[in-house]
């Protein structure tokens, strides 16, 4: 095997090429290491390389794989995490030129979890300032710069967990934890060609997370296929007392894949044929979309077009990002030599116009959240998952303003599925224009990560375009 | 100490324009629904933070002037009252042009029929799931 095919490897794969004794964890992380120095910087992706830490963490995998000890499947495989995970004595600096040299002294929940699984840390992945908790206008809002796709570097990476996107697509790391408030796994999972998986609300910790929406911020893993995704979120799910919305049923065992021969599939259509540049799918994904279909039927589902119910969902979630955002950031907001610092104008507006809105509309919000979750719950009785494009179009690029990209209709989808802290799993699904690539969605009922994994295993074993790898060097 | 009730005859604007004689109960103010009364007096200014910026904040709530604003308008005057100090010109254009759209935007979400007895969810209210049908 190259060292090319290493690197692209599954963590799944290699846990067993390290097993059979075809390399070993300093190997990897050596090689991993390597690339996020190399590469990195051209795409905008690392924010800081534990290169000391790495080596030591491979070393004592290596060890303790000699002498019978592997503690998980992930093993000796190294990974990132975005850079709005706390990792102690290094930089977390959120992305935001007003948080430059910020460190902690402890590790994030999912950090802690991930060193006890034996998976190697090899650093900090970038990510748009504060997560984009006040919104922004380019992908380039980031202390770090612009992060680009590896499939063509005038294009953005997506976000807000852009780094773990690129990072993962270009094999700069094994896998990568992302976070998702609204859309930030399955935007950069879409638009880099990697499996990105949105945990249900509670499933992980967010303790030494980043805050922007204390009632909407998931951690998921961001990885080379949907099985890695599992295994990821069976080490990082769990109850964490630090985070009280974790509970009992927290925590989610991988195993092996259910058959989806009879699962009911409520398809999502969106609008090939709106008249706004941004507000339709294009035709490639239309395109790329009807063959996933046609794919899950093959493997024995069953699809029906579904209709999301009719509540102000996605307005309902953005009410509560901004009024929490705000509040998360209230003490930046106040220190203004600092809150001038970041890097993207609409950044500091947004969070600065969250301080204003009426306690009422934040509360209709919530309650509207409420009537959602109970109408989604009953909704999805009808269907295993719901199944729709990652995103409406390609990533679009750098130089391109996001207002009017996300103003296109996902038909609330990803507003609905966020504001109700249900799970979901973007997968490759093909790629359209410039070749750049498109993702599938599924989106289940609360805490059913199990079915999205099983339709994500069962698609990928049919299809292989999570195994396609991007041009030039981020590809060899 | 500064009760609201609904029914009202004053006006929302007129609420907020009342309250920003003391800028603690700006936001309170502006949270209120579209109809609501003061019953009792509006309290005293509390001391404000000595610092150009506050002295700016003061300046700003008593020229603020409800006639002829759009809520929205009204909302983006609030702004530096409730960041506690002066904005630069460009954060307050953003600040304005988010808050231009947000009454209306939010209105689908307002005009939503929400039954009395649906409460919030919060972050500790787990979302729910229910058995599939067969």
């Amino acid at each position: 095997m190259s060292d090319t095919d290493l690197v692209f490897s599954t963590a799944a794969e290699m846990e067993t090429a390290m097993h059979k004794k075809l390399v070993s964890s300093v190997d990897l992380t050596t090689l991993y290491l390597d690339r996020m120095e190399k590469l990195g910087p051209a795409l905008g992706a690392v924010a800081h390389v534990t290169r000391p830490l790495a080596l030591t963490q491979a070393a004592q995998a290596d060890r303790e794989r000699k002498a019978g000890i592997v503690r998980s499947p992930l093993h000796g495989v190294p990974f990132g995490v975005k850079d709005l995970l706390a990792t102690a004595g290094d930089p977390t600096e959120w992305g935001s030129p007003a948080h430059k040299g910020q460190v902690f002294d402890y590790d994030a929940f999912v950090v802690t979890r991930l060193r006890e699984s034996g998976a190697v840390l090899l650093g900090k992945l970038a990510m748009i300032e504060l997560a984009g908790g006040g919104g922004y206008r380019y992908g380039t809002a980031s202390s770090t710069g612009p992060c680009r796709t590896p499939w063509n570097t005038d294009h953005w990476a997506g976000g807000s967990s852009s780094g773990p996107g690129a990072a993962t697509a270009a094999a700069l790391v094994g896998f990568s934890i992302g976070s998702e408030t609204w859309g930030s796994i399955v935007c950069p999972s879409s638009f880099c060609g990697v499996s990105g998986l949105r945990p249900t609300f509670g499933r992980v910790s967010r303790h030494g997370a980043m805050a922007l929406s204390y009632t909407m911020d998931k951690i998921g893993p961001m990885a080379r296929s949907a099985e890695d995704c599992g295994l990821i979120l069976d080490a990082i799910s769990g109850e964490d007392r630090a985070d009280t919305t974790t509970s009992g049923r927290s925590r989610f065992k991988h195993g092996k894949p259910r058959s989806i021969k009879g699962m009911r599939l409520g398809v999502i259509r969106p609008d090939y044929h709106a008249d706004d540049k941004h507000g339709h799918a294009q035709p490639e994904t239309e395109t790329a979309f009807e063959g996933a279909l046609g794919v899950l039927t093959g493997l024995g589902a069953v699809l029906s077009d579904a209709s999301l119910p009719e509540i102000p969902m996605s307005e309902a979630a953005g009410m509560i990002i901004s009024v929490e955002g705000s509040g998360a950031f209230e003490t930046l907001i106040r220190d203004q030599p600092r809150f001038a610092k970041l890097a993207d104008d609409e950044q500091q507006g947004g969070l600065l116009a969250g301080l204003v809105i009426p306690g009422v509309d934040y509360i209709r919000a919530l309650r509207i959240r409420t009537a959602a979750q109970r109408a989604m719950a009953d909704f999805m009785t009808h269907y295993d998952a719901l199944v729709a494009p990652g995103m409406l179009q390609v990533s679009l690029p750098l130089s391109e303003s996001l207002d009017s990209y996300f103003a296109g209709s996902d038909k609330g989808l990803s507003g609905m599925g966020n504001l109700c802290g249900l799970p979901a799993l973007c997968v490759p699904m093909g790629f359209g224009p410039g070749h750049l690539p498109l993702g599938l969605q599924f989106v289940g009922a609360a805490y059913d990560e199990e079915t999205l994994l099983s339709l994500g295993t069962a698609y990928q074993h049919l299809t292989d375009w999570h195994r396609q790898r991007p041009p030039g060097e981020f590809g060899a | 100490m500064t009760k609201l009730i609904p029914n009202s005859p004053l006006t929302r604007r007129e609420l907020a324009r009342q309250a920003l004689a003391g800028t603690a109960g700006v936001l309170l103010a502006s949270a209120l629904p579209a109809r609501a009364q003061v019953v009792d007096p509006a309290p005293a200014a509390p001391p404000l933070p000595t610092s150009r910026s506050a002295q700016k904040a003061t300046s700003m709530s008593n020229s603020l002037s409800s006639e002829g604003k759009t809520e929205g308008e009204l909302l983006t005057q609030l702004v530096p009252v409730a960041a506690g100090y002066a904005l630069s010109e460009t954060q307050a254009k953003e600040a304005a042009d988010q808050l231009k759209d947000y009454p209306g935007g939010f209105a689908k979400a307002r005009a939503y029929a929400l039954p009395d007895d649906i409460g919030p969810a919060f972050a500790a209210d787990a979302p729910v799931r229910k058995e599939r049908t067969k």
